[in-house]
């Protein structure tokens, strides 16, 4: 195992020598494509060797980008694998359609899986493995990204913290004041230790209240914390979920949550009247997300100097090193106005008669979610089944199972809806998506008043198609019941006791 | 064989792959014994299993050659060696919500009424007696395409099931527990492991309490564990025989496999390098089993004069010394432990010395047992303890060589 993850991180440093010009923009394609520069940048330094400088764009922010971004300019998209071509495909005539040179595109994987037809420039000639080695290759490169101090999934900003003197337990014992805390994926060993924190979203009442806007019942702040030689380092993800009706909220209230947030009054009105609903969708959500963050730091953040222990915000360029993420204006604006604001917040001294209390808080209301005898597999996957059942994510075409090619999401709350425990579903998705089984999205819907945006959880792409389909499989079917009888003979018959 | 260190996903994948290979071993072996009504026998799954999981594992590491022998490792299939002789368990990965055995191995009638496994057709039902599983017909090329096993190794995983099918119940048994000196050692060690854990019961229960003043139920419960040591004693006499006239069993599994793809590999009679598993000696199992019976015997006369036993009747002292002799040939036995005088002063009326023969059997069980340790540089512990110890130290089957991924 250790010699093909070693084997695969030589791979990637040997791609992006060979294969990722200097002038080139990276599109890193979400999820794994994204992270390639950074195995890269990783595996350069654990070898002693200074990486390259690569330019990175996220794949899901294309879209964000002005028309004048794209001539001009040298584009490799960039994906760690390619299956049928599906998403390459979109990306590249995404980007083409965006403005992009057609002869100054260049598409690129690691591997491909050996039917694929879709063909790539980069590299010739394209390693093309078995069903098999397919899956362990990605699954082995899953991995490798588990370890990074950035989640998997990369379309929520990331917030990165360095501090001192404060031991992981200590700190999970303080943020469980203010919500129920759920230790995500099950490699415990892995050097980076993955949690998260689901919030009731009453504490941000206000936004709740704006027009354009409904806010759902939790938000939850994913957590990535790794022990470091001079203590620890720590990424924060604040995630809420909101169904946004653009025009209505841009109109109402998109104002209010600009001011909210400290940005100019017309941030969201600007870019209405030229950029896509999804970059709207995107700041709306991830401002709110961003207050979020700012009174649960106005929380943690007093209580940590109390007693004596530090918490200062790193910027991601210290974090990111070589790889220099090009990002649009109004992101680089958004993300500069919250990092004041929370550099702000942990530098401000706590007044102990003014120290903010987690009973103030509320949490959120977690139940117990009833296990079905004859039931085999965990609960979390119980979700895979409600969420396929409006089609099945992985189609037989007669000679093998290939992954849909359009699948619908379900919001969190339609999960909710069904499930009832608000926490059982944070928990669940939390751990469906470290492990890839599902993906997230942001995604337009249509109802009566018209139309909106919402994240959506959907199945995973690929072979993980085919593994959910499996799993709905076995939790569609009714298990039947044991006679206890032949149960006991069998027992005793066979294995006596002990 | 920990699993302790995988993640959920990839412990989900194995699970996934053990009921596959189940299922497939269920269908392809009722296929070929013509049982699609009434099914196969609990014993009969087991027993193919046991054998087609050992070849499994030895084909892949034997045919490098050979790339559509390159397999990936089983799922939870496992070969144990058991008092009924060597079975292929389920290991479970996930978190069952169903008992256990030994802590380790889930009961087979929960197993195929649980999702995972049932829901490829699979129910379990009694006849005549009989526990049975009843596979479905055939699995349909669209479900076969859906398991998370590779078109070559359902190939040669149905190719293991379909040979092992043809085979008679005592040839099935050979070939599971004595196809070589270590399993042949194994199928011994847990004899041991079981005789002594299921005699030792028995006597703990009557040194607790005078057997003439017991309840039908605990007798009932005595009397089983006595049958179970009886079992063992018989178990260890037949698989010595299987191990002598094995020749005979692999001959019958040649010709089963003959005008097959497996021909040339079947059966697998491999042995890990000695350096890679403690040593099992079975020669000196064979050597220490008298010792075993002139115990179980002496077990036996005890238990004549108690209530236990329906026809009560006294111990033989003459059969009692020749045993006791006997042990005493064993260097390091305690001579105070085996003095026929201490015996013969408590085995004659009145009856109620019967609690301190009890405690005298257990005894010297335990001496004996003790000096057997010595000498096997073994332990012989408690069911649960010893498969644990088995399966981290001395599984006996290679488990590193099977392609990565689940």
């Amino acid at each position: 195992m250790q010699q093909s993850r070693e084997k695969l991180k030589s791979d990637i440093v040997e791609f992006v020598d060979q294969y990722v010009n200097d002038n080139d923009v990276v599109v890193g394609v979400l999820r794994y494509g994204s992270h390639i520069p950074h195995v890269y940048q990783k595996t350069c330094l654990e070898r002693g060797r200074k990486p390259r400088n690569i330019q990175l764009v996220l794949s899901h922010m294309l879209t964000f980008f002005p028309p004048e971004f794209f001539p001009d300019r040298d584009f490799l998209i960039l994906d760690d694998t390619v299956y049928e071509g599906v998403v390459m495909g979109e990306k590249l005539s995404q980007i083409r359609g965006l403005g992009a040179s057609p002869n100054r595109v260049r598409s690129a994987v690691l591997v491909a899986h050996e039917l694929s037809e879709f063909e790539v420039e980069c590299p010739k000639p394209l390693v093309r493995l078995p069903d098999a080695e397919y899956i362990a290759w990605k699954e082995e490169l899953a991995f490798v990204v588990r370890q990074d101090i950035r989640p998997t999934e990369r379309d929520h900003p990331l917030y990165y913290f360095r501090g001192e003197n404060l031991e992981l337990g200590q700190l999970l014992s303080i943020i469980e004041n203010y919500g129920k805390l759920h230790p995500v994926g099950s490699d415990w060993n892995a050097p980076v230790f993955r949690a998260s924190l689901t919030i009731d979203s009453s504490i941000l009442w206000d936004v709740a209240e704006l027009d354009g806007i409904e806010l759902d019942k939790i938000a939850k702040i994913r957590l990535y914390w790794q022990s470091v030689e001079s203590g620890y380092q720590m990424t924060l993800a604040p995630i809420v979920f909101a169904a946004v009706e653009i025009p209505r909220f841009v109109e109402k209230s998109s104002q209010r949550l600009a001011t909210l947030l400290g940005l100019p009054d017309t941030f969201f009105a600007s870019m209405y009247e030229s950029r896509p609903p999804e970059m709207i969708f995107y700041f709306v959500s991830r401002c709110i997300a961003a207050l979020l963050l700012h009174r649960f730091l106005l929380q943690i953040g007093p209580r940590l100097q109390m007693s004596d222990r530090s918490l200062t915000m790193i910027a991601p360029e210290v974090v990111d090193g070589h790889v220099n993420y090009i990002f649009p204006a109004e992101y680089v604006q958004f993300y500069r106005v919250v990092t004041d604001q929370i550099t702000k917040i942990l530098a401000s001294t706590a007044q102990t008669s003014m120290l903010p209390l987690g009973d103030a808080w509320k949490l959120p209301e977690c139940s117990l979610i009833e296990r079905e005898p004859g039931r085999l597999l965990p609960d979390v996957y119980r979700i895979l089944e409600f969420m396929t059942r409006q089609g099945d994510p992985a189609v037989w075409d007669g000679k093998r199972w290939l992954p849909r090619k359009t699948v619908n999401g379900v919001s969190f709350q339609e999960i909710v809806g069904h499930f009832g425990d608000v926490c059982f579903v944070s928990a669940a998705l939390d751990e469906l998506l470290d492990c890839g089984l599902i993906r997230a999205r942001d995604y337009q819907r249509n109802r009566t008043s018209g139309t909106y945006m919402v994240r959506e959880f959907l199945s995973g792409g690929e072979y993980k198609a085919l593994q959910v389909s499996r799993i709905a499989d076995t939790w569609r079917f009714e298990a039947p019941a044991v006679n206890p009888t032949l149960r006991e003979a069998e027992a005793l018959d066979l294995w006596g006791s002990d | 064989m920990t699993f302790g260190d995988l993640t959920d996903q990839e412990k989900l994948l194995l699970e996934q792959r053990t009921s596959a290979f189940f299922n497939l071993a269920g269908v392809r072996a009722q296929e070929v014994l013509g049982a699609s009504d009434t099914g196969l026998s609990t014993k009969k799954i087991y027993k193919i299993l046991a054998n087609a999981i050992q070849d499994w594992t030895w084909l892949s590491f034997r045919g490098h050659d050979r790339k559509e022998f390159k397999f990936r490792g089983i799922g939870g299939l496992t070969w144990i060696p058991h008092r009924f002789g060597a079975l292929g368990l389920v290991r479970p990965h996930i978190q069952y919500t169903v008992t256990f055995h030994y802590g380790l191995f889930p009961n087979i009638i929960d197993l195929v009424a649980a999702d995972e496994y049932a829901k490829y057709g699979c129910v379990s039902k009694e006849e005549s007696g009989t526990r049975r599983i009843v596979f479905p017909s055939y699995l349909t090329y669209e479900v076969l395409r859906k398991l998370p096993v590779e078109g070559n190794e359902q190939h040669f995983w149905s190719k293991l099931v379909e040979v092992y099918a043809r085979l008679d119940g005592d040839s099935l048994d050979a070939m599971a527990s004595c196809r070589t000196r270590t399993t042949a050692a194994h199928s011994l060690w847990i004899q041991f492991v079981h005789w002594k854990r299921e005699m030792g019961i028995a006597l703990d229960r009557l040194r607790e309490d005078d057997s003439v003043l017991m309840d039908q139920k605990t007798k009932e419960s005595i009397r089983k564990k006595v049958e179970s040591a009886r079992a063992c004693m018989h178990s260890i006499t037949a698989k010595m025989g299987f191990r002598q006239n094995l020749g005979q069993y692999v001959e019958r599994v040649k010709s089963a496999a003959a005008n097959t793809e497996l021909s040339n590999y079947l059966p697998c009679l491999d042995e890990l390098d000695p350096p890679k598993t403690p040593i099992l000696d079975f020669d000196k199992f064979v050597r220490l089993y008298p010792y075993l019976a002139a115990m179980s015997e002496i077990c036996e006369e005890y238990l004549k004069q108690t209530d236990i036993l329906p026809a009560t009747t006294s111990a033989d002292l003459g059969v009692i010394e020749q045993r006791l002799r006997e042990l005493g040939r064993f260097g390091s036995i305690k001579r105070t432990l085996i003095d026929p005088r201490r015996w013969f002063t408590l085995l004659r009326p009145p009856k109620d010395k019967n609690k301190e023969i009890a405690r005298l059997c257990l005894e010297l069980i335990t001496e004996l047992f003790r000096a057997f340790e010595q000498e096997l540089i073994l332990p012989i512990a408690r069911p649960t303890e010893h498969y644990s110890d088995f399966l981290a130290r001395h599984y006996p089957l290679p488990v590193d060589h099977f392609l990565p991924g689940f």
